[in-house]
């Protein structure tokens, strides 16, 4: 024959073919691709949410040109500061143990340390 | 996420190649057909809710393991059926015969006419008669890679092995293709990228 078949050639021999398929088989293939939408897993609620609410939060993130490290800046300066607030003790908790101390009403695991 | 307009359009762009992948596979319709639906269902089922970019790598892994787990039931099925082949009346010997005969049919060596959609065909069912002749591994790396256009480390998760090993099912797919056509009168000329 003497004929010469590069790769395009092939490949569009191939897609002719795929193309050109018995319509039975088309429609059969119509029907199982119906059957299989079907069965697709949807995904849950939660994930519904979530999908929506991290675009809405990371949009003006991303518009910032620092974006997500000032943010993340902030989260650290905000837990830094509420960490310190927690362990100093304030005036009033001094003034309530001197009062305890000098009425002798210090509860007894105070003396254990 | 993707929706079920994104999964439909994906799965009728892709399921004609995929039953040729799977008839090319186990030259037979009904199972090709079989095999594409289990994995269009599999798809769906498992991973409808991925992002539709993740569907054409998810989809031939699926298939290729689908076809993989068709002929791990043939052999089983093959290994039953020879135990007690010897119970059996030499009709057996006639069923052989009728698929062969079949198999023939398939290859479509059909006579030459001067018309050239007829000329085209021949050429195909030539093509896909060389295909046929390829080692499974060797036509799957090269039906993903050339075919479906799939790169090699796309190809290599696809097909579960190494991106040398796609290589080189390729290499040798492509020389036993050229190979196979040269003693039909084809000359296959492939540039590789």
């Amino acid at each position: 024959m003497g004929i010469k078949l590069n790769r395009e050639e092939l490949t569009a021999l191939l897609d002719d073919s795929a193309h050109r398929l018995p319509s039975a088989v088309a429609v059969r293939l119509s029907v199982a691709r119906r059957a299989a939408l079907q069965q697709q897993a949807q995904p849950s609620r939660f994930q519904v949410r979530l999908h929506q609410l991290v675009p809405a939060l990371s949009a003006p993130m991303q518009r910032h040109p620092l974006g997500w490290n000032v943010a993340l800046l902030c989260l650290f300066i905000l837990l830094a500061v509420a960490f310190f607030q927690w362990n100093t003790p304030t005036p009033h908790d001094h003034t309530e143990l001197d009062l305890a101390i000098l009425t002798d009403d210090l509860p007894v695991h105070m003396y254990v340390d | 996420m993707s929706t079920s307009v994104q999964l439909s359009d994906f799965l009728a762009s892709v399921e004609r190649r995929a039953y040729k992948h799977a008839a090319y596979a186990v030259r037979d319709e009904q199972a090709a057909m079989d095999i594409v639906q289990e994995a269009m269902i599999k798809l769906a089922q498992r991973y409808g809710d991925k992002p539709a970019a993740e569907f054409p790598l998810l989809f031939q892994r699926i298939l290729q393991n689908t076809i993989r787990d068709h002929f791990r039931r043939q052999k089983v099925r093959n290994a039953r059926f020879s135990l007690f082949s010897s119970f059996t009346s030499p009709q057996s010997e006639d069923e052989v015969d009728a698929l062969d005969i079949l198999q023939d049919e398939d290859n479509a060596s059909q006579p030459a006419t001067p018309h050239a959609a007829a000329a085209n065909r021949q050429l195909l069912a030539l093509v896909e008669a060389a295909l046929r002749q390829l080692p499974p591994r060797q036509r799957e790396a090269f039906l993903l890679r050339y075919w479906e256009g799939l790169d090699t480390a796309e190809t290599a998760t696809a097909m579960g092995c190494t991106g040398g090993s796609v290589k080189t099912h390729c290499s040798r797919a492509t020389a036993t293709l050229a190979r196979i056509l040269k003693q039909k009168g084809i000359d296959l000329t492939w540039a590789s990228n």
